[in-house]
């Protein structure tokens, strides 16, 4: 018989608004995206935990009477509200995912972007609440550029295409492209590539909008570090006759 | 054998000419080989170094080649965003100040506070740099500057024992 778990506090993952015009209720909830929403917020906070080498254990699941609340134990409540604050930052966008994390926090943000716009969600541990959303963009652009960005391509396809992806510094974000990029990029998916993109940018530099102009992939190579040495003997040939790399360098800015 | 303590090096950062040009050439002056192994150490740990643009300009002084577009190594641009950095974050007094401290020319140090301006804009957690003159600026953006040599295997310190039996002195 399992033993009593007298720490165990109830986290509690709640769909909340309408849908259709309705309440959101047990009889009108899209299933399937309630629990990918949640698979993935729980996915992102275990790994959260792990990336913090701190304990978390989810135990059990059920679902509240008369609503859309998902409720799972866990034993360590005080680090599951900071993690649920951590995941809400990242998945606004107002925090950029670590190393490792980030393909877990773009699944939570499309998990999120699937549901019914009217659909919010909340973490709740205790009396702790978390609003989980994801960035919200404004319409009014402030700037177009044209950019050369390195992002790891997870999603390309449809009609018209669009192309998603994640960039260390950027975050997450979807372009369109014409047909034949859309069929050479899907070559190079869960993979870095070198994006030459249009994007437009909001006032506080999200890119709300991007169009792909062309693309490199990485090198496949055993021996990065050769590969440049080999660049830099063609490209920065001359430097060979430079004795002080500083005072040339100094010498080369002051005369500009 | 390289001794660089792969558990000191950075996931991401940006890396000086200095670091650059004697990573990837043929120099022997007292920095080269650690700028290599700390170079080629990056790249065997799967490591980001960022190549900003203003760094890539400086170091191009031979015939046209394509840029390699290679994992580890990824050029970054002064872009749309990086300029605001450096205005707000570096603005024109501190390279005034500076440039009356240090003696460099504001030319001199405008070229600086734009490779500083990058490694913020583009998320390094450092500057990896031979001289000083990054520091002051790097401050203004709270990125640390550090010198190869910071991630070279520390020493170890082994412990006097006496020998039991030993005459003792005195």
């Amino acid at each position: 018989m399992p033993k009593p778990r007298p720490n165990a506090t109830p986290l509690s993952v709640e769909l909340q608004g309408e849908l259709g015009g309705e309440a959101l209720s047990p009889k009108n909830f899209d299933v399937v995206g309630a629990m990918n929403y949640v698979s993935a917020f729980l996915d992102l906070s275990a790994a959260l935990a792990e990336k913090h080498k701190e304990p978390l254990s989810f135990q059990g699941l059920s679902i509240e009477p008369g609503s859309v609340a998902f409720k799972i134990d866990v034993d360590q409540p005080t680090t599951a509200r900071r993690l649920a604050s951590e995941a809400g930052e990242m998945v606004g966008g107002r925090v950029l995912p670590p190393h490792g994390l980030r393909t877990r926090v773009a699944r939570v943000v499309d998990s999120l972007s699937k549901l019914a716009p009217g659909v919010t969600t909340v973490v709740k541990v205790g009396r702790h609440e978390t609003v989980i959303a994801p960035p919200r963009f404004d319409n009014q652009t402030r700037a177009v550029e044209e950019a050369e960005l390195r992002v790891r391509v997870y999603r390309v396809g449809g009609d018209p295409a669009r192309l998603a992806v994640i960039s260390e510094t950027d975050g997450a974000f979807t372009a369109s492209l014409s047909h034949e990029l859309a069929e050479e990029i899907a070559n190079h998916l869960y993979k870095d590539v070198d994006l030459l993109v249009i994007v437009e940018r909001t006032d506080d530099g999200r890119i709300a909008d991007a169009t792909v102009r062309h693309f490199h992939p990485l090198e496949e190579t055993r021996d990065e570090a050769a590969v440049w040495r080999q660049w830099f003997s063609v490209a920065g040939s001359h430097w060979d006759d430079i004795d002080n790399i500083e005072a040339e360098l100094e010498g080369e800015t002051i005369n500009r | 054998m390289s001794d660089i303590d792969r558990d000191l090096l950075p996931a991401r950062c940006l890396i000086d000419t200095g670091v650059l040009i004697r990573a990837l050439g043929q120099f022997e002056d007292e920095h080269a080989a650690t700028c290599q192994d700390f170079f080629d150490a990056m790249i065997e740990c799967k490591k980001q170094i960022l190549l900003a643009t203003p760094v890539i300009a400086e170091v191009l002084r031979g015939q046209p080649a394509p840029i390699p577009r290679t994992p580890s190594i990824i050029p970054v641009a002064f872009d749309s965003r990086a300029p605001e950095i450096l205005g707000i974050e570096i603005p024109v007094d501190v390279l005034r100040s500076e440039s009356q401290k240090t003696g460099h020319s504001r030319t001199y140090l405008k070229y600086d506070a734009m490779i500083v301006a990058c490694a913020k804009r583009w998320a390094a957690e450092c500057i990896v740099a031979l001289d000083g003159d990054h520091g002051v600026l790097a401050q203004h953006v709270q990125i640390p500057v550090r010198h190869p040599r910071d991630f070279l295997r520390r020493q170890v310190v082994i412990p006097f024992v006496k020998k039991s039996g030993a005459e003792q002195p005195g």
